[in-house]
Formats: C-alpha cells, sequence, structure tokens
C-alpha cells in the first residue's frame, strides 16, 4: 500500500461486487503464511469486506500487483550461529485506523537472526497517545516472549534465558 | 474520577503495565531502545513506499528466491 493511502468506510463511493472482494481477500490471506511484508496491507484491506467499494478495490488490486512482481519472494533461512538467541520487536501505529481511531500494533520474533513469528494487529482498546499505543504493543509481545522462551527451553531442555525485546519508543 | 468506562480502561492498562514490569524484574525480559531504522516490525504497522519496503523485506529476511537458487 502506498504511504498515506487511509482507507475507510467510505459511504458515498461506488459498491463493487462484495463476493468477489471477500474471495480476493480469502486467496490473500495464504501467502500470508509466508509473506509478513503482506501482512499489514491484507490485514487493513480484510476490515473492509462488509461493504466494499472502488476504493478498497484499488487497494486490493495493489496488492495483487505487487504480488505478481514479487512472486518468487520467499523467507531465508540462514544456518549457523548460536541456536538460542532469540530477539523480539515490537512497533505500533497510533490512531492509525480511520474508523474506529484505534492504533495498530505488530511483532517479530527472530531467532538466531531468522524470523520465526509475527503478528499485525488492530489493537482492541483505543489509545489514548503513542506511548500508550507502544506499551500495549510491548505487552502483547512480552506474552509471546514468555511462551516462546517456555518452547525454547522446553525443547533444548535447558534453563531459559532472558530475552530481548526491542522496542522504537 | 468515578467515571465507570475511564475507570475500566485505566484499570486495565495498569494491569498490562504490571504485567511487563513484572517480566522485567523476574529477569525473563530485557528491553531495549531500537531505533526506527533497526525496527524490524515497522513493516507491520505502516504502509511503506516501494524503496522503503524492499529495504525492510531485505531486512526480515524476505528475499527473491529465484535470485537466491541460482
Amino acid at each position: 500500500m502506498e504511504p498515506g493511502c487511509k482507507l475507510n468506510t467510505n459511504r458515498v463511493g461506488q459498491q463493487v461486487n462484495a463476493t468477489e472482494y471477500r474471495r480476493m481477500i480469502g486467496c490473500l490471506r495464504y501467502p500470508l503464511h509466508s509473506r509478513p511484508d503482506l501482512s499489514y496491507s491484507v490485514g487493513v484491506c480484510s476490515r473492509f469486506m462488509e461493504k466494499p467499494t472502488v476504493m478498497h478495490a484499488k487497494a486490493v488490486k495493489q496488492i495483487l500487483r505487487y504480488l505478481k512482481a514479487t512472486f518468487d519472494f520467499g523467507h531465508v533461512y540462514v544456518q549457523g550461529g548460536s541456536a538460542d538467541k532469540l530477539e523480539g520487536y515490537s512497533d505500533s501505529d497510533y490512531g492509525a485506523d480511520t474508523v474506529e481511531r484505534s492504533s495498530i500494533g505488530g511483532m517479530a520474533f527472530y531467532l538466531n537472526e531468522n524470523l520465526i513469528t509475527w503478528c499485525s494487529q488492530k489493537q482492541k482498546t483505543v489509545s489514548l497517545s503513542s506511548y500508550e499505543s507502544e506499551f500495549m504493543a510491548a505487552t502483547g509481545a512480552a506474552k509471546q516472549a514468555l511462551w516462546l522462551r517456555n518452547l525454547m527451553s522446553e525443547s533444548t531442555r535447558e534453563k531459559p534465558k532472558a530475552m530481548t525485546l526491542f522496542v522504537d519508543n | 474520577m468515578n467515571n465507570p468506562v475511564f475507570h475500566g480502561m485505566s484499570k486495565h492498562i495498569d494491569l498490562k503495565y504490571h504485567f511487563i514490569r513484572e517480566c522485567i524484574e523476574r529477569g525473563q525480559i530485557v528491553v531495549k531502545r531500537v531505533g526506527t531504522e533497526e525496527q524490524k516490525a515497522d513493516v507491520l504497522t505502516k504502509p511503506m513506499s516501494a524503496i522503503k519496503l524492499s529495504v525492510m523485506c531485505h531486512m526480515i529476511g524476505v528475499r527473491n528466491l529465484s535470485v537466491c537458487q541460482a
């Protein structure tokens, strides 16, 4: 999606075939399992499945074009290094959702510099400041981090180590 | 102060706030600051221009596999 592209529940715009739109979104959700770069834009577009208009269809079409151009893209996992270097990143965009004014939080976890799990979600609570939305994203990441940390110690049978979480605020 | 909605919301955030602080106190998590250039979760939260997106893709480990195999 282009920077500054704000989708809203455009009530005056010309409506498009909702079934077709939902079908496209449904198909786009499959590549999300291996393409974290798509997860934001598809996530935003899938919020307007009820009454899609030309504006939303254009955004989906742009995603499809991007997907066509980057069809061969995928994750690269690099071998070697220490196997227990687990790092997390959390970020948020305050007030990104123009409809409900809620923020969008994202997190990504890396095991030895390889991306293993990620998430891009609209936050359920409306936050009053960017600090607050950043904090909520960080807490969500912390919960995921604890789970991953326990999973790691279970599989390696070693004592769990402290995990680093990178926050940009 | 007596507004239940406000109270519920602030209470909720308080709980979250204490949770991450407890994790740090217990030594389970170390929180560090990271600049926007190295923030690997940036691509998950905002729309990006083509150039920045390609840089971010490379950073998070999404590469062109046909080039990698060649």
